[in-house]
C-alpha cells in the first residue's frame, strides 16, 4: 500500500464567505465549467448572456452538489487528511447550515436555467446534481469498488447542459462529449486513489486499489485509457469534428496513454500515478478546447 | 474527410474500444473472484451496463458515419419571381 505523506497544513482563520466558497469546491468546478462552456461553442455561437447565465447556473448547481456531498460525507471527512479542514469537520459551520446552503443554491440554479435558458438545460443540470448526490455519494461511494466508474456519469453531465443550452436538444455529438468524460473518470481518479489508499482505507471507502489490488486497478486504468482515446477519435468519423481536432485527440491521447503505460510498467507507481492524475486534468481541458478550435477554423 | 479514411478510422477506433471493453470485463471478473465488492450481481451489472451502452453508441455512430449527407438549400423567391 502506498501513501505519499501530505504536507503539513497550516490551520488558518477563514471568513464565513470563504467557507461558503470552499463548500462549492471552486477548483473542481473550474474544469466542470470548461466542459460546460466549450460544448456551447461546439454546438453553435451562443450569446454572451446565455454563456454567462449557464456559467453562473452551472457553478451554483455543481457547488450545491459539492456542499450536499460535504454534508453527507461529514463523518468520513474527519478521518481523511485531505478533507479534515473542510468547514464541517473543522467545526466552523454546522451541518444544517451546509445542507441548507447546498440545496438553496442548487434550487436557485434550477430556477435560473429554466427561466433564462430552457427547461431541458435545467433538467439536465438537476439530473447531474441528483446523480452526484444520490447515486454516487449516497449509494456507490461507500459500497462498490466501481463507485467512480458509474458515479463518473455525474461529472459527465456538464457538456449535455452546455449543448442543450444552445440547441435545446441532445444529439450524438453531445452524447460523445458525455461518454468522453465518463471514460476519462476511472483512470483519472484511480491515479489519485493509488496514492491515497491509506486515506480511503481509514474512511472505509472501497476504492478499486483497496478492493481489487493495485495491479488489477492499474490494468483497468490502462484499458479505460485505450477506450477513452478510441472514443475521442470516433466523432471525426461521422463529421462532428475535423483534422485539427483529430490531430489533437491523437497527440494528447498518445501522451496520456504513454503516462498510464509508465504507471503500468513502473516498479514504484507513485510518481507516474501523480503525473497521470495531473496530466489527465490538462488532457480533458485540451480536448475540449481542441473541439472549439476545430469548429471555428475553416474546414479542410 | 474522405469516406475511406473515415471508414478506416471508425473500424480502428471501434475495434480498439471493443477490445478494451472486453479486457475491462475480464479484469472485473478476476477482481470479483478475488473477493472485490459486496454484491457480485450488482458489481457485474455495473460492469455490463457501460459495455451495453458502448455497443449501442458504436451502432449509432456507424449509422451516422454511413448516412448519406443531407444538403439543405435555402431559397427565398423574390417578389414577382413565382408564376402560376
Amino acid at each position: 500500500m502506498s501513501e505519499v505523506a501530505a504536507p503539513p497544513v497550516a490551520v488558518e482563520e477563514r471568513s464565513f464567505l470563504q467557507d461558503l466558497v470552499a463548500l462549492t469546491k471552486p477548483r473542481i468546478i473550474s474544469l466542470l465549467l470548461l466542459t460546460t462552456i466549450a460544448p456551447m461553442y461546439v454546438a453553435g455561437s451562443p450569446s454572451w448572456r446565455t454563456v454567462l447565465i449557464v456559467a453562473i447556473g452551472g457553478y451554483l448547481m455543481a457547488g450545491g452538489a459539492n456542499a450536499v456531498n460535504m454534508y453527507l460525507d461529514r463523518d468520513i471527512d474527519n478521518v481523511m487528511a485531505r478533507t479534515k479542514l473542510r468547514p464541517i469537520p473543522s467545526g466552523r459551520m454546522s451541518a444544517t447550515a451546509v445542507i441548507a446552503f447546498g440545496v438553496g443554491i442548487a434550487t436557485a440554479a434550477t430556477w435560473m436555467l429554466a427561466a433564462f435558458v430552457n427547461v431541458l438545460t435545467a433538467a439536465l443540470a438537476l439530473a447531474g446534481f441528483y446523480f452526484y448526490v444520490f447515486i454516487y455519494t449516497r449509494w456507490l461511494k461507500r459500497s462498490s469498488p466501481q463507485n467512480i466508474v458509474i458515479g463518473g456519469a455525474a461529472g459527465a453531465f456538464p457538456p449535455l447542459v452546455g449543448w442543450a443550452a444552445v440547441t435545446n436538444r441532445v444529439d450524438l455529438t453531445a452524447v460523445y462529449l458525455f461518454v468522453i468524460i465518463f471514460y476519462w473518470t476511472p483512470p483519472h481518479f484511480w491515479a489519485l486513489a493509488l496514492n491515497k489508499q491509506r486515506d480511503y482505507g481509514n474512511a472505509k471507502v472501497p476504492m478499486a486499489p483497496l478492493a481489487w489490488g493495485e495491479r488489477e486497478t492499474i490494468d483497468q486504468m490502462w484499458w479505460y485509457t485505450v477506450l477513452l482515446v478510441a472514443l475521442t477519435i470516433l466523432p471525426v468519423t461521422f463529421g462532428a469534428f475535423g483534422g485539427v481536432y483529430l490531430a489533437s485527440a491523437l497527440v494528447f491521447g498518445g501522451v496520456l496513454l504513454h503516462g498510464v503505460w509508465r504507471v503500468k510498467r513502473a516498479a514504484d507507481f507513485v510518481k507516474p500515478a501523480w503525473w497521470v492524475y495531473g496530466y489527465s486534468l490538462l488532457y480533458l481541458a485540451l480536448i475540449f478546447v481542441a473541439m472549439v478550435v476545430d469548429r471555428h477554423l475553416p474546414v479542410w | 474527410m474522405p469516406s475511406l479514411l473515415a471508414t478506416a478510422l471508425f473500424w480502428i477506433a471501434a475495434v480498439s474500444a471493443v477490445v478494451a471493453q472486453v479486457m475491462i470485463l475480464r479484469s472485473t471478473r478476476r477482481a470479483m473472484r478475488a473477493g472485490g465488492g459486496r454484491s457480485p450481481v450488482l458489481e457485474w451489472g455495473f460492469a455490463i451496463a457501460p459495455a451495453v451502452a458502448l455497443g449501442l453508441l458504436l451502432a449509432f455512430s456507424w449509422h451516422a458515419a454511413t448516412r448519406p449527407p443531407v444538403i439543405e438549400v435555402e431559397f427565398t423567391p423574390r417578389v414577382g419571381e413565382i408564376r402560376t
